[in-house]
Formats: C-alpha cells, sequence, structure tokens
C-alpha cells in the first residue's frame, strides 16, 4: 500500500465489510410495535450508507490514476510506535492489578527509558514522579476513586 | 425579568465586597486548575467543588460557582493547545488550530488570544444577558426538537464540507461517529444495540475517549515515529499575543459573540457554537488554507463563541428555568440548594441574588484574564519538557480523563483504540473532526429525531412543515450540494491536467 490510491481502495474494502458486519448485527435489534422509530431504524440507515460510501471511496481511487505516496513510517520508527502501543496496552492491562500509581510508574520509567535512551535515573525519577502524582494529586487530593492495587490501604 | 439600572447598581454594590470578588477569584483559579485536568469539564469541575461552596451564603455561593464554570471552560482550552487534549467537547475545535500554533512556538499567543477573546465575548454577552434577557428567552421557547434536529443536521453538514479530505472521507467519518453513538442501549426503548454480546458495551462509548484517542494518542504516536526531541518543533518565539494578532481577530471575536450567544441560548445548541464559529471564520478568512496549521482566528473564534454561549446558555437558566446544558443543570442544583428556583419569579422574589449573579459575571470575566495570563508562561513551558519525558505523562493524564468519567475500562480501551485509528487516518487523509462532532452530537440528535417523531405522530414531514427547521434542512442540502458540485469540479480539473 505505497500509494494512497492502493491504500483508499484497501480502506473503502475494510471499512464496506465494518458497515455490512454493522448491518447484520442492527437487523438483530428488537423493536416494539408502539414505537414511532424503532431502535434499530437508524443504525440500518447508517450502517447501510457506510458500507455504501466505503465502497465508493474503494471504486473512486480504482478509477483514479494518481500516484500520491502514502508517508508510511521508515521500519525503526513503525518499531517504536508498535512497540509503544503495546507498552500502553500492558499498562492499561496492569491499571486494575497492580493500581493506578504503580502501573503509571512503571510505564513512565519504561517508556522515558525507551524513548530517550538516556540516563536511567531519568526514567526512574519520572517514574516515580508520575507514581506520586497520581496516588497524591488524583487518589488523596482530588479524591477520585482510582484503583490503587497492591498500594491499598498503604497510604 | 425586569432589567433596571438601580438593581445592576446593587448588583455591582453586592458583588464588588472584598468577600465575593476573592470567592470569584477562588473560584476562577480552582475551575481552571480543574478545566485543564481532562475529561473533568465545567459541569464535571462544578459537582466536584459544589461540596466546598455549601458552606457559604447563597450569593457568594452561586458567584464562585459561575467562576469555577467560566474558569473550567478556560482550563479546558489550555491543554487543548498545549499538548492536544482537548478538555471537553468545546475545546475541539481549539486544538485544530491551537495546538499547531504551539508547535510553531506561538503557544503563547494562543492561550493569550484565548484569555483576551473568552474576555471579550463573555463581557459582551453578559451585556446582551442584561438587556436582552427577556426577548432571546422567547427564541428558547420557538425551538423545539425538530429544530434542534435540523440545526445539528446542518452543522454536521456545514463540518464536512469544510474539513479537509475530501467529502467521501469527511461523510464516512461523519457516518462512523454517528454509528459510535449508537452502541448501547437505545435511549427510549432501553433496548440494546451493536453490543455484540459484550456487556461492557452496554453502557455505550464515551465520545471523550474518542476525542482524547483521536487527538492526543494519535499525537503520541506521530512523535514517536519521528523520535521527537520536544514535542514543539519551534522554539517558544512569542509568550503573548502580537498587535497584529489582536488586530487579525477583533471582527472575529465580535462574530463569536454574536454566534456564540445566540446559539448559548438554544436549549441542546451550545455544543455546536464552536464548530460554527469556526466555520464561519474559514470561510470568511481570505486564507482559508491556514485553518488548520495555526491560524490565529482559529482559535479566537472557537474560544470567544464557547464562553459567549455558556452565557448565552444562562438565558434560559435564569427567565424560564430551563438548564440549556449539563453544566448549567448543575448550577441549578446549586440554586435549589438554597431553595432558589430559578426562572420569572427568582427576580421578583430575589432580585439580590440574581443581580449579584450577573454583575459578577463582568467581574469573573476580568478576573479570568488578571490571572491566567501570568499563567500563560507557566503552559508553555511545557515545550522545554523533553517529549521521552513528555509524552509518557500525555498517556496517563489522558487515561485519568478517560477512565474518571465512568470508571469504566472499556473507555480506556476505546481510548487506544481510536488513538491507534487516528494515527493510521493521519497517514490516510482523513479528517478527525467529523467523526468527533457526529459523536458529540449524535445522542441529542437521534432524541431529537425521536421527539420530532412523536411531535408530529409519527410524521417526518414536521421537519419541514415547520419553518425554522425547513431554513435549517434545506440550508444543510444546499452545503453538501455545493461542496458535492465544487469538489467535482476540481477533480476534473485535476484529470484534465494529468491529459
Amino acid at each position: 500500500m505505497k500509494t494512497l490510491r492502493a491504500a483508499e481502495i484497501v480502506t473503502g474494502i475494510i471499512l464496506a465489510g465494518v458497515g455490512v458486519a454493522l448491518f447484520l448485527a442492527a437487523l438483530k435489534i428488537p423493536g416494539t410495535i408502539e414505537q414511532r422509530l424503532r431502535p434499530g431504524t437508524a443504525p440500518l440507515l447508517l450502517s447501510a450508507t457506510a458500507a455504501l460510501v466505503s465502497l465508493l471511496l474503494a471504486v473512486r481511487a480504482w478509477r483514479s490514476r494518481e500516484a500520491k505516496a502514502v508517508e508510511w513510517p521508515p521500519r525503526a520508527g513503525a518499531g517504536r510506535v508498535v512497540v509503544t502501543v503495546l507498552a500502553i496496552a500492558a499498562y492499561f492491562v496492569g491499571l486494575e492489578t497492580v493500581g493506578f500509581p504503580l502501573a503509571s510508574a512503571l510505564f513512565v520509567g519504561a517508556l522515558c527509558w525507551y524513548l530517550g535512551r538516556g540516563a536511567w535515573w531519568v526514567a526512574v525519577a519520572a517514574g516515580l514522579a508520575a507514581g506520586l502524582l497520581v496516588q497524591v494529586g488524583f487518589i488523596r487530593l482530588l479524591g477520585l476513586g482510582l484503583p490503587q492495587g497492591c498500594l491499598e490501604g498503604l497510604f | 425579568m425586569l432589567f433596571s439600572w438601580e438593581l445592576l447598581a446593587k448588583g455591582f454594590g453586592s458583588a464588588l465586597t472584598p468577600e465575593n470578588i476573592l470567592f470569584a477569584a477562588i473560584g476562577s483559579l480552582l475551575g481552571t486548575l480543574i478545566g485543564v485536568l481532562p475529561g473533568i469539564g465545567p459541569s464535571g469541575g462544578i459537582a466536584m467543588l459544589l461540596p466546598l461552596t455549601t458552606v457559604l451564603p447563597p450569593t457568594p455561593m452561586i458567584i464562585m460557582l459561575a467562576a469555577i464554570y467560566y474558569g473550567a471552560q478556560y482550563g479546558g482550552s489550555t491543554t487543548a493547545i498545549v499538548v492536544n487534549i482537548p478538555g471537553e467537547a468545546t475545546s475541539v475545535v481549539t486544538a485544530i488550530d491551537g495546538y499547531q500554533m504551539a508547535k510553531q512556538g506561538r503557544g503563547g499567543p494562543a492561550l493569550g488570544i484565548c484569555a483576551i477573546s473568552s474576555f471579550v465575548a463573555g463581557t459582551l454577552s453578559v451585556v446582551a444577558l442584561t438587556f436582552f434577557a427577556p426577548a432571546l428567552a422567547s427564541v428558547a421557547l420557538a425551538f423545539g426538537p425538530p429544530e434542534s434536529f435540523a440545526l445539528m443536521l446542518m452543522s454536521l453538514c456545514l463540518i464536512v464540507s469544510i474539513s479537509g479530505g475530501g467529502l467521501l472521507k469527511s461523510i464516512i467519518g461523519m457516518i462512523f461517529g454517528l454509528l459510535t453513538t449508537m452502541v448501547g442501549l437505545d435511549p427510549v426503548s432501553g433496548a440494546a444495540r451493536l453490543t455484540f454480546g459484550f456487556s461492557a458495551l452496554v453502557g455505550g462509548i464515551n465520545f471523550l475517549s474518542l476525542v482524547i484517542g483521536l487527538f492526543a494518542i494519535s499525537e503520541v504516536l506521530a512523535n514517536v515515529e519521528r523520535l521527537a526531541k520536544y514535542i514543539y518543533e519551534t522554539r517558544v518565539k512569542d509568550w503573548l499575543p502580537t498587535r497584529e494578532d489582536l488586530w487579525a481577530t477583533w471582527g472575529t471575536m465580535l462574530r463569536a459573540t454574536g454566534i456564540g450567544f445566540f446559539l448559548g441560548v438554544i436549549p441542546g445548541a451550545l455544543g455546536v457554537a464552536t464548530y460554527l464559529s469556526y466555520d464561519v471564520e474559514k470561510r470568511l478568512s481570505k486564507h482559508p488554507e491556514r485553518f488548520g496549521h495555526g491560524a490565529i482566528e482559529g482559535v479566537a473564534g472557537p474560544e470567544g463563541a464557547n464562553n459567549a454561549a455558556s452565557t448565552g446558555s444562562l438565558v434560559p437558566l435564569f427567565s424560564l428555568g430551563i438548564p440549556a446544558g449539563s453544566a448549567t443543570a448543575v448550577l441549578m442544583g446549586g440554586l435549589l440548594m438554597y431553595g432558589l428556583q430559578p426562572g420569572p419569579r427568582l427576580f421578583q422574589e430575589r432580585p439580590d441574588v440574581v443581580w449579584a449573579v450577573i454583575a459578577s459575571m463582568y467581574i469573573g470575566n476580568v478576573m479570568l484574564l488578571i490571572l491566567n495570563l501570568p499563567l500563560i508562561g507557566l503552559w508553555t513551558r511545557m515545550a522545554l519538557i523533553p517529549f521521552p519525558i513528555l509524552g509518557p505523562f500525555i498517556v496517563i493524564f489522558s487515561v485519568l480523563g478517560t477512565y474518571s468519567v465512568s470508571y469504566s475500562m472499556l473507555d480506556v480501551w476505546v481510548t487506544l483504540i481510536s488513538g491507534v485509528a487516528g494515527y493510521f487516518m493521519r497517514k490516510l487523509g482523513f479528517p478527525v473532526i467529523p467523526i468527533v462532532l457526529a459523536a458529540i452530537l449524535g445522542p441529542q440528535l437521534e432524541i431529537a429525531f425521536n421527539q420530532s417523531l412523536h411531535i408530529g405522530y409519527g410524521s417526518p414531514l414536521i421537519l419541514v412543515t415547520r419553518p425554522i427547521a425547513l431554513a435549517f434542512m434545506v440550508l444543510a442540502f444546499l452545503i453538501l450540494a455545493w461542496t458535492a458540485w465544487r469538489q467535482m469540479g476540481r477533480r476534473s480539473v485535476r484529470v484534465d491536467e494529468q491529459d
């Protein structure tokens, strides 16, 4: 998918597929006779339109002769993005298990080290600051009911 | 609502006591700090700080709540400009050009013009509230569900027409944005829709998760890709707006005041004010191509409209007892706590409270300007924090913001998914604004349509038989048709050039 043309064809087909899946799901939405607008009407109309317009995008791209390139990242950049997304996902998994303060400290410390590749103590300091900010600033001062995980009851 | 110079003077006398000025200042500062936190918008800020105000007598309490309201509006714009995290729905449009200005080293002027535009629009709209509230209250009554639906539809068509990326991609974005609002329970019957059997989806998808993902997380990923050293490409050049900036935006501020105040009066139309103001400024500009790349009018317009709309939303609250949005509903709760029932009788029974509140709004606008201009240096110094440190903090602030809305991990995962989607959308030229506006307006749009059908005994023709609704529907159709015509014309010119 080096060109925008190819990317739009693929995207259009994928989005059309999503539209069809949503249309099929909308067909199963129950409704009652008394309602003016059945609950499934709007999702049906919108998903059908989404599928059609997405297909139109793919067809238009197929007929086009433009060769504009998509600015995909180089391999190193793409690798960094993938690692960052995985790190964020791991952070989310840890939020309700180890708790927000500890998960935030670990996440910030690890990602700071990975992106900066600088002194390890900078990453550790940033991680500690993040954990403290969440614990003291958001949980204690603002009173947000965030899960504290293993730190529950310690403070 | 009967206007009287004597009552207004007494209101100023009450609002200008050292005690009430202090509460206005504290409210503005607290509101700004709360508003800076993503996910906690004006309504959340007022709700969180309401317990603090219960120890106060009614007049200082309402003065402080109104100041928190204004402050939170401004705070949401700060993170939108500095780190591309819109604090709430009304600061999404500010992020488009505000963040670009910050990246160009002009975060200070962006924040400054926010404060100045908010001050100008806020002050002028309070004048309008003082003198024109009775006449405008009748406008609020003339807008029923058919008019609201048609207005929101027209707004969606406007945004689709001005968004970059082409009409097809904008329409696709708008439709998928609307579909995200259909996930969960039907607002009328309670039937589960598009949940695919997952109980977590029954609560629906929070639009704020989408917004924060599309803006903040995708920006973090883009910076990670290029291994940015700092989030801003250029060092900070200016700390405050220049004379040229003020000259370029004085007309914008006046237009934004008019648009925002009028729309704020209409219940449910508050969310549309910033988008319409942005659209008007882009269409009137001699260089519309600057919008989306750091046009200062793109910041001044939405900010002014937002503040003016906030004031306008007090017209139906004070005159009719109808809250125009969630923040004014919480304000109304504050009034009710003291046995003050908003509506026409409040002016007769407790004019001292009402006129003190109106007078305090003049003061509150000045207070915000005085307090926030010096803080600009603090916010823009974020540019000095290296991205490897700032980036992860942006992620945790984003997560805190989305999680704190309803304490649901689904919202957090939606943030990541929409962040990745937003990253790919940048690459493929899909505009973000149509999705965002559709996600914000979707629930109200569907409810307004349902209500319209009820009023019309099941016939959608009510949308074209009521004059105001018909006018908006015709405008919506014309806008889409004109945009399609223009794009087809451009496309055929390009094909001819290739031949």
